[in-house]
């Protein structure tokens, strides 16, 4: 996985992005990981590909949470 | 019982070992109290198997780990403070690893009880060494949490060793229970070749399986490039690897590089009854860990009546003796990996006697319910019976 992948969803985690109803929009996202909203896309793209990451739409905007297996992939490193 | 990780967030061999040692723990009369942390579509509140589960909810986040870290360590503390008032005095508070000392501590002095704490490995043996300031951090809360235990339970020898030489742990604080297991789960019968295709692998294909998180530590690197060798040898052979990590995507990379794509197959995450009808169907299993103070899935692999060829590294080492119940191989070498396999898939007879020495040795040594026995003990002598 990606350096940056990674990041995002360790820190998904870390802030409790792990359901529906505490899913984060992308400018959420970048003032928690400090990384741009167009690198951050591409990679929230390639996590939603792998089944890491999921979004819901809430007033016309995208929140992305971590799926119960970004769960585990983001907590692998720690175990 | 403190945990960070319990069924079904689970992340590696502590929520298997939290898992079975709680349940055995209630078959034996202890009432036991899981705190543990939320998961998605997963009662906060529940009792499984005579087990009371408590999920705590963390309900402040920040980015940085080892802040979140102090966060859902006081979330536990709350919870298991509240519990205290609800369901009256606990006896032991039991925390497993660095990631939950910080409550335990805090809960043995503000509750004055007796703090057993469980290590599953060492932040030292995760990393290598400790060079970056978090490594430190989870080094000196390993250290503080020796001290502040009055009794350390290891899973190996060799983790005992470890703690004993690292952190100057006098020895008889320090007491060896390993992990233990389910034998009987693996009692079942299955239809290999239905298992088989479901994973795209043939009745009379040479089947390897490995399983594990996918991270360095578990050097399925070595593995993956060790097929091109065996399958000169063995032309229907076929590696699935079950797990997933954050290394999946480098993995997948170095299967294509090697031109192994038609014989590797990674499933990711699947369910337990998925993984044990593949137990039961492979020919081999092969643990190729870099640093491994227990090694859960070779005694998995020994319960289901495998052949094993593991890394003689750690707690692998205790429990796989050499040519008796399994094959030791050389840590992160390619060729003394194929060595192992080969060795197995080419001596069908001796596979079998493995194999069979393996289970027995799986069944007698590490039961949950002696694991449990031996658990008590200690608890017992923490209390000061």
């Amino acid at each position: 996985m990606k350096s940056l992948n990674k990041m995002v969803i360790e820190i998904l985690n870390n802030v409790g992005a792990i359901s529906k109803n505490r899913a984060l929009s992308i400018e959420e996202i970048s003032r928690e990981t400090k990384v741009n909203v167009e690198s951050l896309r591409k990679a929230l793209e390639e996590l939603r590909d792998m089944g890491y990451v999921e979004f819901i739409t809430r007033d016309r905007q995208r929140r992305y949470f971590l799926t119960p297996t970004g769960i585990l992939v983001a907590l692998s490193s720690y175990s | 019982m403190l945990t960070w990780e319990y069924p079904p967030r689970i992340v590696g061999g502590l929520a298997r070992h939290c898992w079975g040692l709680s349940r055995a723990l209630a078959r034996r009369g202890v009432e036991i109290h899981v705190v543990t942390l939320e998961f998605p579509e997963t009662p906060l509140e529940e009792e499984v198997d005579g087990v009371k589960v408590h999920r705590v909810k963390v309900e402040i986040g920040n980015p940085n780990f080892l802040v979140w870290v102090l966060l859902f360590n006081h979330f536990m503390e709350k919870r298991s403070g509240s519990l205290f008032r609800e369901v009256g005095e606990f006896d032991i508070i039991h925390v497993h690893d660095w990631l939950t000392v910080l409550a335990g501590i805090s809960l043995k002095h503000t509750l004055d009880r007796s703090l057993v704490l469980t290590l599953h490995s060492t932040e030292m043996g995760r990393s290598g060494a400790l060079s970056s300031p978090d490594s430190s951090t989870k080094d000196s809360i390993e250290w503080w949490g020796t001290y502040e235990a009055k009794y350390i339970i290891t899973v190996s020898d060799s983790l005992k060793s470890e703690v004993v030489d690292h952190f100057k742990v006098p020895e008889w604080k320090v007491v060896v229970i390993p992990n233990g297991i389910d034998v009987h789960v693996f009692e079942r019968n299955v239809d290999r070749s239905r298992v088989r295709a479901r994973f795209r692998i043939g009745p009379n294909d040479r089947l390897i399986l490995a399983v594990g998180r996918l991270v360095p530590q578990k050097g399925f690197q070595f593995l993956i490039q060790a097929i091109p060798k065996i399958a000169a040898k063995h032309p229907n052979v076929k590696l699935v690897m079950v797990g997933d990590g954050w290394m999946r995507g480098q993995l997948e990379d170095l299967i294509r590089r090697l031109g192994v794509g038609d014989r590797v197959i990674t499933t990711g995450f699947i369910s337990d009854s998925e993984l044990i009808d593949l137990y039961l169907s492979a020919d081999v299993l092969v643990v190729p860990s870099l640093y491994e103070p227990f090694g859960m899935v070779a005694l998995e692999g020994m319960a289901a009546g495998l052949p094993v060829v593991v890394s003689s590294v750690g707690g692998l080492r205790q429990i796989v003796e050499h040519d008796r119940t399994g094959i030791w191989v050389y840590p992160g070498d390619v060729n003394s990996i194929a060595w192992g396999i080969d060795y197995v898939l080419s001596n069908p007879d001796q596979a079998r006697v493995l194999a069979q020495n393996a289970k027995r040795r799986a069944k007698e040594v590490f039961s949950w319910d002696a694991i449990a026995e031996r658990t008590i003990k200690v608890y017992e002598r923490a209390m000061g019976w």
